[in-house]
């Protein structure tokens, strides 16, 4: 019996030794794949990048788990240009997480270049919505929303700048008011 | 004339006929309709369901089970090499990759100089090579069809200096589905489906399928009967029904594994060497991961081929060649798992994968004797690989040329199924070192079962008349199909069935007067 009980204990002690593993004995990453993929496309590379971290090689997010969908009919892409470029630039806080601002590392040429290979790539069957409903959807609700369940924690300092201006009225908030005088926000900032 | 499935047979049969065929891929297909059409009464019994291209359904889940023995999971008995091979109304040639090969004259003259092999010659088949050849639109590739995945071992041979070249193969019509391996949708691949077995059925040969021939019963020296047991279309399980054939000639044609296994449930053994030598071209390879869209599920499975390897004295010779990537394949290919795997199979698209094959039963000191056919209390076929030495430094070998080339190709990483990953041909040396390459730490898959019934001279160390492919201990019972190669015959083997099926049918012809 004593002999057992000393088997098992040196069989559960053996069990707790994880195997380090040489990092060079795994497979190479995706992003870096695709980083090494040549592209005539600027948009593709900005893409690769400064997105393809949290939005990944699909444009999917991890299914909305890292970063927004591209691809989904009503995600991102069904809203307009103007406004996804006021995102890009000073970031966005929405029912996923935070998207840092893009100011000081993309100018305005930049995310539009990124937001054309957007819609190239990941936007084929995504309608854009019409103005009013966008930047309605957009300026309210769903930010508001998960704050509310909690899901947001806006109580703290962030380094992101958020378009509400609930929580930062120095953005300008991608709404009708912005559409209609479409100035680059940075300028405005 | 026609084809009947186990649910036409709703009551035990007693047929006669000139000849009974066991078996209908390459070898039996053949057999049958050189015989049926030179006017001999024909039965073929075969154990698959018939199957045609409308039931194709591109699905590697829902077609290996159906037309792949064991339901795909066919393998050794200590799972170290998955083994590939057809099961159903044209055999394997339905399933393969349509890469066509004649045998090289160099296997003709180690199986004369070392097994004893007469009467049967790279010349003497020609013949019959052409004429098969013609039949089934065999035609060179051209490099403006080979597709991505191919033009990466393409490129890496390019780069290293090494012998490449573009493979034969056997199809009309063509569309690059490459879907091969799940049976050809449209009809493009010449296979035995949709040529020799039509052909047959058409000149009035009859053939059952669902009928697992259980064994002969023999008199004497001769066959007086071929006792089926019928099998349920809907369930693969016995109905109760049997058709026993009694014919003037049996030919076996069940392929390597099972033409031994119907030899050794017959208890006609009197040499011991039935299902002894078996050999299956043991397959590793290397994938590697390129900074371009791949895509390796795209296209016909393979194009290019390398000699570079095949005449080695140093080692296990092998023979190199594009080969595909399906989801599934990649899924259970290697020993990778969770998190690892995940990693593997995200790469897919910008994966490449060369193979490589290696050509086992060709150690003139004779320890390379490959697999051993035993029955299972059931009756069903083991299959025990004897894992030697020169197989486990040959795979490591051809491992080592398949990252090469891919590496030579510019792949960012390569890596082999035993989890050696390498980013620049520096690596491959010590990466090959500190892999394991017994069985189970290497993984290996096998398409190509041959041997278990060798054919020869000398009836002690063989099964077969190699100049008549009849069986050494019965008079009206011929061996035909890959079964009878003393080794593996170091190319794909499907041409080389064809012929020597087209002139074996030439000695059953004499024999029937």
């Amino acid at each position: 019996m004593r002999r057992a009980i000393v088997t098992l204990a040196l069989v559960l002690a053996g069990c707790g030794e994880a195997t380090e593993r040489d990092p060079s004995q795994w497979p190479i990453s995706r992003v870096e794949i695709e980083r090494a993929i040549p592209t005539d496309d600027p948009g593709e590379r900005t893409y690769r990048a400064h997105c393809i971290a949290c939005h990944g090689v699909d444009g999917r997010g991890a299914g909305g788990a890292t970063g927004a969908n591209f691809t989904s009919p009503e995600g991102p892409l069904t809203r307009p240009d103007d406004v996804l470029l006021v995102s890009i630039i000073e970031g966005r806080r929405g029912e996923i997480g935070v998207m840092p601002a893009h100011r000081d590392v993309l100018g305005e040429e930049r995310s539009r270049e990124v937001l054309g290979f957007l819609r190239a790539r990941f936007g084929a069957d995504v309608a854009i919505a019409p103005l009013d409903d966008a930047a309605v959807d957009d300026a309210g609700p769903s930010d508001d929303a998960a704050i509310d369940a909690g899901v947001i924690d806006d109580t703290g300092p962030s380094d992101h700048a958020h378009p509400s201006e609930a929580v930062d009225p120095g953005v300008i908030s991608p709404t009708a008011d912005f559409i209609e005088n479409p100035g680059f926000p940075v300028e405005r900032r | 004339m026609s084809i009947h499935t186990g649910a036409h047979v709703t009551s035990d049969l007693e047929l006669e006929c000139d000849v009974c065929v066991i078996g209908s891929g390459a070898g039996g297909a053949v057999v049958a309709q050189r015989l049926a059409t030179a006017g001999k009464r024909v039965i073929i019994l075969e154990d698959g369901g018939y199957h045609v291209s409308a039931r194709f359904e591109m699905s590697e889940g829902t077609m290996f089970p159906r037309l792949y023995q064991e339901g795909g999971g066919r393998a050794t008995a200590d799972q170290s090499m998955a083994i590939l091979q057809g099961r159903a109304v044209g055999g394997t040639t339905v399933v393969n990759w349509t890469t066509c090969f004649r045998t090289p004259e160099r296997v003709f003259d180690h199986w004369s100089e070392h097994h004893g092999v007469e009467g049967i010659t790279h010349a003497a088949l020609v013949p019959h090579w052409e004429a098969i050849e013609r039949r089934l639109n065999v035609q060179q590739m051209r490099l403006d069809q080979v597709n991505a995945n191919n033009l990466v071992t393409w490129r890496g041979l390019d780069a290293l200096g090494w012998h490449k070249d573009l493979l034969f193969r056997n199809v009309k019509g063509c569309a690059h589905t490459g879907y091969c391996g799940t049976g050809c949708v449209i009809d493009a691949k010449q296979s035995m489906l949709v040529t020799y077995i039509p052909e047959a059925v058409q000149a009035g040969a009859e053939l059952y399928a669902n009928a697992w021939v259980e064994r002969l019963v023999s008199e004497g020296r001769r066959i007086t009967g071929v006792i089926a047991k019928v099998r349920s279309t809907e369930t693969d399980s016995f109905t109760g029904h049997t058709i026993t054939v009694r014919p003037r000639i049996t030919v076996l044609a069940g392929g390597a594994i099972n033409s031994p296994a119907v030899l050794l449930r017959s208890e006609i053994d009197p040499s011991g060497r039935t299902g002894k030598r078996t050999f299956f071209h043991p397959a590793v390879g290397a994938v590697g991961v390129h900074a371009e869209r791949i895509q390796p599920f795209v296209g016909s499975p393979q194009y290019v081929y390398s000699d570079e390897f095949v005449a080695r004295e140093d080692g296990m010779p092998f023979l190199i060649e594009g080969a595909p990537m399906f989801p599934m394949t990649l899924g259970s290919i290697g020993m990778a798992l969770g998190t690892e795997r995940q990693a593997q199979m995200e790469l897919l698209p910008y994966s490449s994968l060369t193979g490589v094959l290696g050509h086992d039963g060709f150690d003139v000191n004779d320890r390379d004797e490959g697999a051993t056919i035993t029955l299972t209390s059931g009756g069903r076929a083991k299959i025990d690989y004897k894992w030697t030495e020169r197989l486990s430094n040959g795979l490591r070998d051809a491992c080592g040329a398949a990252l090469r080339i891919q590496l030579a190709a510019g792949a960012r990483q390569a890596y082999t199924s035993n989890g050696l990953y390498v980013r620049s041909a520096d690596e491959i040396d010590a990466a090959l070192a500190r892999g394991r390459w017994g069985p189970c730490e290497v993984p290996v898959f096998v398409a190509h079962c041959m041997g278990g019934c060798a054919m020869g001279t000398d009836e002690r160390t063989s099964v077969v008349d190699s100049r008549t492919l009849r069986h050494h201990a019965r008079d009206d019972l011929f061996v035909i199909d890959g079964s009878v190669f003393p080794t593996s015959c170091s190319v794909n083997p499907q041409i080389s069935i064809y012929g020597l099926a087209s002139w074996g049918a030439d000695h059953v012809r004499e024999a029937l007067g």
